[in-house]
């Protein structure tokens, strides 16, 4: 699903965001993504979506080479990546069924059944009564929960979250993590950065940890700290 | 719902939704079509009232009352004879008098009490070239039946001069005024598109298309500018109608050609630049946050 060869990101003059790393992400697989603030979290994930360019290396999503992926493609390329992030990037404009439903009209799926399918997945993340109120209406923990169900709504095969549980209470933090688990189990890659020690623990999930923009550390069933 | 409807309506609800800002940059779009649209008339007119006085290139033989029949008919074959005349006339006392009164119709109070007919007959002479005006008319003057003879000439190169300048200043406003509204109102919605410039990054992270983001704006600046254009129309048109019946009545001597044709090429011309202006401000507007 991904795979990085000697990705190298230096943010100009000379901040290291990431140093020849190089990995390998199978279909279906729950990867965290831990290190100190400044290690390269965001920087791996934003490359992933080709927001930003690596000067080294190649990426390789989906079996797409994203250095040889035309600009004008990048839409099409992340309409197959469900992202997630810390502050939820909701569009304040609009209500919670239409932050989930543009994520399908701008796939070119406006009709009936897509209404139908916003409906269903807002259920799903428990938002079935919110559907109409706006994204600042909501508690951080609901915002998220919309942030997700649009990220869900193309049934990607892959999703990203930064942090997705930066901002919430423990509780809470354990909701999204359920969800996040869900999406897993239909078959979807999880890729996701984070500092929830207690989380990543109980996961027992394949962790990879970065350090300075290196990964020290690449763990199948790993726990947050050295083991 | 349709991908047009789904742009129509996220541009209308931004619209409203930022009332304000479609207020301003409306009222911005007609300041400057209203300018433009008052600066075109004027033109329009002036350019009217110079091929009038052009064509008007003639002279004007006026005879003594003492003249007798004998020297004006003698005069008469006379400029028949020239070959620079293209055509000539010759105006009775009378005739003078009735082309006054129909001139007046509407003021006749003017010319009703007269107690004799106070105008000279005349010789209207056209020629073919109007450069030669001032050899001919040399030939009428000091002659014994002649009292006077008018002729155009000085008076269209002085007009010409003059007007040439306003032309020439109008065609700069113009240009000038059409540069300053392009900035002023891409600048208007540069400014809320920036404000709605992480909207636009979440868009693209979402995989929207840089043209599925962009029409909504499009369209949205597409309306501010025929908002402010047809605004700028109705108050150009009922202005100048204004003006127009005003002079008509003070100015009785003036010939004004302003007529309906002229309007609708002004208003298509306003409405046509001003939808203009509202799309490609908002494309230019767009084009540093799309690149994300
Ligand atoms: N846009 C940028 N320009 C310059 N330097 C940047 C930029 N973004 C990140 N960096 C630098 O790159 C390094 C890695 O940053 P990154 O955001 O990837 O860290 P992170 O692991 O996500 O941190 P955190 O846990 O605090 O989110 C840091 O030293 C950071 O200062
Ligand atoms: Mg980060």
């Amino acid at each position: 699903m991904i795979k990085l060869e000697e990705v190298t990101k230096i943010y100009p003059p000379d901040t290291i965001g990431l140093e020849s790393v190089s990995l390998h992400i199978e279909k279906g697989e729950f990867v965290f993504l831990v290190g100190a603030s400044g290690s390269g979290k965001s920087t791996f994930i934003r490359l992933l979506i080709k927001e930003l360019e690596p000067d080294r290396g190649r990426i390789i999503v989906g079996g797409r080479d994203l250095s040889t992926l035309r600009r004008w493609k990048v839409p099409y390329l992340r309409r197959n990546i469900g992202c997630v992030f810390q502050d939820f990037k909701l569009l304040p404009s609009k209500t919670v069924a239409d932050n989930v439903f543009y994520a399908l009209q701008v796939t070119g799926n406006a009709s009936a059944s897509a209404r139908r399918k916003v409906d269903e997945i807002l259920n799903l993340v428990g938002l079935g009564h919110k559907t109409n109120n706006y994204p600042h209406e909501l508690s951080g923990g609901e915002q998220q929960r919309v942030s997700i169900a649009r990220a869900f709504a193309n049934h990607p095969p892959l999703l990203i979250a930064d942090e997705p549980t930066g901002n919430l209470d423990p509780e809470t933090s354990a909701g999204i993590m359920q969800l996040l688990y869900r999406i897993n189990k239909t078959g979807t890659t999880v890729v996701m950065a984070t500092h929830d020690r207690e989380m990543v623990d109980k996961m027992r999930r394949r962790v990879i940890a970065l350090e300075q923009g290196q990964v020290v550390r690449d763990q199948l069933r790993g726990g947050y700290g050295e083991s | 719902m349709g991908r047009v409807s789904f742009f129509f309506g996220e541009a209308f609800r931004s619209l409203w939704r930022n009332y304000f800002m479609t207020i301003a940059a409306v009222v911005t779009v007609f300041l400057s079509m209203f300018l433009l649209g008052v600066v075109m008339v004027f033109v329009y007119n002036i350019n009217a009232v110079l091929k009038d006085v052009e064509q008007k290139v003639e002279i004007s033989v006026y005879l003594k009352d003492t003249a007798s029949a004998d020297d004006i008919e003698t005069m008469q074959n006379e400029i028949v004879e020239m070959v620079e005349v293209k055509d000539s006339q010759f105006i009775s006392k009378d005739e003078a008098l009735k082309r006054l009164k129909e001139d007046l119709k509407e003021h006749e109070e003017l010319i009703k009490d007269l107690p004799a007919n106070p105008l000279p007959a005349s010789f209207e002479i056209s020629l073919k070239n109007p450069e030669e005006v001032a050899l001919v008319a040399q030939r009428f003057e000091g002659r014994p039946i002649v009292d006077e003879v008018r002729y155009g000439k000085e008076i269209a190169e002085r007009i010409f001069s003059v007007t040439s300048v306003i032309r020439n200043i109008s065609a700069i406003f113009v240009v000038l005024l059409g540069a300053v509204s392009i900035l002023l109102i891409s600048n208007t919605i540069r400014l809320s598109i920036y404000a709605r410039r992480r909207e636009v990054e979440i868009m693209k992270l979402v995989g929207a298309t840089n043209w599925f983001i962009r029409w909504p704006f499009i369209i949205e600046g597409l309306t501010v500018g025929l908002l402010g254009a047809i605004l700028a129309v109705v108050f150009v048109l009922l202005g100048t109608d204004f003006v127009m019946d005003r002079i008509r009545e003070n100015l009785v001597f003036l010939t004004v050609p302003y007529d309906a044709v002229s309007s609708l090429q002004t208003g298509l011309v306003l409405l046509g630049v001003g939808a203009l202006i509202g799309a490609a401000g908002s494309g230019l507007g767009l084009r540093r946050f799309l690149n994300v």
